[in-house]
């Protein structure tokens, strides 16, 4: 029985090391697939020696107890993480959009590395790899071999999951920046003692309200509350980040993605707020941006007159940003949250009074990547009349010797703008020509992805220099 | 019809967006303008031929089945910045070019080899005229005419375009590939009189 489960358990891990060579091939639009397809081939070849140490001891319970474990960490925990590796294919991921998202990435949280890759589920989604494999490996090596396979301690890997079937919808890929934002809850737990203090709070709030409830219930109460807060804490910072990070486009990814999960008025299963109660909170970030004029909730410092081919801009996004408003401005939200029972009451309520201080430490954490409305008005419209032209939103060409790099987000805004504007009232003249006119938008936004890098690399060295003197010729 | 000089090529890269002649990223102008053409840069996107498929590739056999084996007969593969793609002797294979194009009405192009390359054995085979009004990524077709295999990175200058004037009134701006930014496979299948030219019994 011993021998049978041993030598299985063997061919397992070579499977598996075989598989995650095979992947390893693979074209990649970045490193990170590649290292961790190696860790995993590596953390097999070690697994299998100890498969072979423990073969060669007498047939113990404690031999058979270990044998099984190694098993079932073969098949639930490495094996599936294969899938992780080819979905980062090259083929399977906006490819151009994967080395600036990975640059923000390691801009939030430094120390961490991301892998982009494709799920089949319809929704976008974090999950950190390599940490969690690497303790559950700590107990399952020898302190030398681990130390082989992880000379400093394992490093946190981020997997970014996107829908698979909007490989190129590039735009609804702003949703990214909210998912770097995810780990983000943990550090501002831990940023100022303050932080936790809601949290101790909600136990003598849930037992003010819950005065005939016994002692059973009292507690599950206070649990659920913890968990309500927690996601909700949780949700409020990455949307607000990912708010900081892109500007409006936030808003618009979100909103285009977020309706398809659950409703407007919904705590989800997986305890996601009500989205009114998100898209709330980012509209009023926006506001506070200086994005959006709270008053008549219309862009604000945005002239289309300096363009005259973008004329009619304006009106669309200010159409679709009062009909945002008017959607927030509901709160029918509240009263499912209370319908909901009282650990939902008490923690959005204790939320709520938090805004603020999820706010500021958004706010410190992107300070160094922060979009503004200046660069927003300075760049968005030069590269919207670009787009109008057919033309990819890569660089300002004022002219040839006056060429300007622009931020990712200026790109990101721009084919979003056009997206509300230009495209889509195209589908009320001609369903499939608005289907066209979509995936051309998809191509001209990655394609200036794509060129905005390695422009921006290019010049770093030595093009700048080259358009200089050329110039003083 | 005369080749844009250097100047004449500058003048119409400086025009109002609406008339102007884009190529865009143009990294390092003053290597890649010279008198008479544009050089331009590789893509990382290639598409390759699958021989083992196929004991021959046969444009007259109706437009859906044609089209499917296109898509079979050809494969993409992508390529990172700095990386290495080798072309080898006799190797067909169709690239595209790092920039973006937009020709206004009143000039056409011609892509060609840059001789550098050429004396290498690169050559860029054949397609080298360029409509007014083309917008998108210029698919090149690859062809290794040397005897040893050739180390490409994306980025590199391999092509050069030519420009000259259009005169008289402008057309209807052909639509079979709109705004590409990645190699596109042949559309040979869209040629209206493909199947009377193709095989039939005769009479004898």
């Amino acid at each position: 029985m011993t021998d049978h489960a041993t030598a299985s358990t063997f061919l397992k891990a070579e499977q598996i090391r075989a598989q995650a060579e095979h992947l390893y091939l693979l074209p990649f639009p970045s490193s990170c697939p590649r290292k961790f397809a190696s860790l995993l081939s590596q953390a097999c070849e070690k697994l299998k020696s100890v498969v072979i140490g423990l073969s060669k001891r007498p047939g113990t319970a404690d031999v058979d107890r270990q044998i099984s474990f190694i098993s079932l960490f073969l098949v639930d925990r490495l094996a599936p993480t294969l899938r992780f590796i080819e979905g980062a294919s090259s083929e399977n991921t906006p490819a151009s959009l994967v080395g600036p998202l990975e640059k923000i990435g390691k801009m939030l949280l430094p120390g961490a590395e991301f892998l982009v890759r494709r799920q089949w589920r319809y929704n976008y989604r974090v999950q950190e790899l390599r940490q969690g494999l690497g303790e559950e490996l700590k107990g399952l090596l020898s302190r030398h071999d681990f130390k082989d396979l992880f000379p400093d301690e394992p490093q946190k890997l981020y997997s970014i999951s996107f829908p698979s079937f909007e490989r190129d919808s590039a735009l609804l890929h702003v949703n990214f920046a909210h998912e770097i934002g995810h780990p983000m809850e943990e550090r501002y737990l831990a940023a100022d003692p303050r932080n936790q203090e809601p949290l101790a709070e909600l136990r003598t709030e849930i037992e003010k309200e819950d005065t005939g409830a016994d002692v059973v219930k009292r507690a599950k109460d206070i649990g659920a509350a913890t968990s309500y807060w927690r996601a909700a804490v949780e949700e409020l910072i990455s949307d607000t980040i990912s708010t900081w990070v892109f500007g409006p486009s936030a808003l618009f990814a979100l909103s285009e993605v977020v309706t398809l999960s659950h409703s407007a008025d919904e705590i989800s299963k997986d305890l996601h707020p009500p989205w009114r109660f998100r898209l709330r909170n980012m509209l009023s970030v926006l506001e506070e941006q200086g994005f959006v004029d709270p008053a008549s909730h219309e862009l604000q410092g945005w002239r289309d007159n300096a363009h005259s081919s973008l004329s009619g801009v304006k009106s669309s996004v200010d159409n679709w940003l009062k009909h945002m408003s008017r959607v927030v401005e509901q709160n029918t939200d509240w009263d499912a949250i209370r319908r909901e029972g009282i650990a939902a009451k008490c923690a959005y309520e204790s939320v709520s009074r938090v805004t603020g201080s999820v706010r500021t430490f958004a706010a410190q954490t992107v300070a160094d990547t922060a979009y503004t409305r200046d660069l927003f008005s300075e760049e968005v419209p030069w590269l919207l009349e670009r787009l109008f032209c057919d033309l990819p939103p890569n660089q300002i060409e004022r002219s040839l010797w006056d060429v300007r790099q622009v931020k990712l987000a200026s790109i990101l805004s721009s084919g979003w703008l056009y997206k509300l504007a230009k495209l889509h009232p195209e589908f009320d003249a001609d369903a499939e020509r608005y289907v066209e006119r979509a995936f051309v938008l998809n191509r001209l936004i990655l394609k200036a992805l794509e060129l905005s890098v390695v422009a921006g690399e290019f010049m770093e060295r030595d093009g700048e220099s080259a358009r200089g003197a050329a110039k003083q010729e | 019809m005369g080749l844009l000089s250097k100047s004449e090529i500058e003048e119409w890269l400086n025009k109002d967006l609406n008339e102007r002649l884009v190529i865009t990223p143009i990294l390092d102008p003053r290597e890649q303008i010279s008198e008479g053409a544009v050089d331009l840069r590789l893509s990382t996107t290639f598409i390759l031929t699958q021989k083992t498929e196929f004991a021959r590739m046969d444009p007259t056999q109706g437009k859906e089945q044609l089209k499917a084996e296109i898509q079979k007969y050809q494969f993409r593969v992508s390529k990172r910045f700095h990386e290495e793609f080798v072309l080898h002797p006799h190797q067909l294979v169709l690239g595209a070019t790092l920039e973006y194009l937009s020709f206004p009405d009143g000039l056409g192009g011609y892509v060609l080899s840059r001789s550098s390359w050429g004396r290498l054995g690169l050559v860029i085979a054949t397609a080298a005229f360029v409509n007014p009004g083309f917008k998108g990524c210029l698919t090149l077709e690859l062809l290794n005419h040397g005897e040893v295999p050739l180390v490409l990175c994306p980025g590199m200058r391999i092509a050069q375009l030519a420009l000259h004037r259009v005169t008289g009134k402008p057309g209807a701006h052909p639509t079979r590939y709109r705004c590409p930014t990645e190699p596109q496979f042949s559309l040979i299948y869209n040629d209206k009189d493909l199947e009377h030219w193709g095989r039939r019994e005769l009479a004898t």
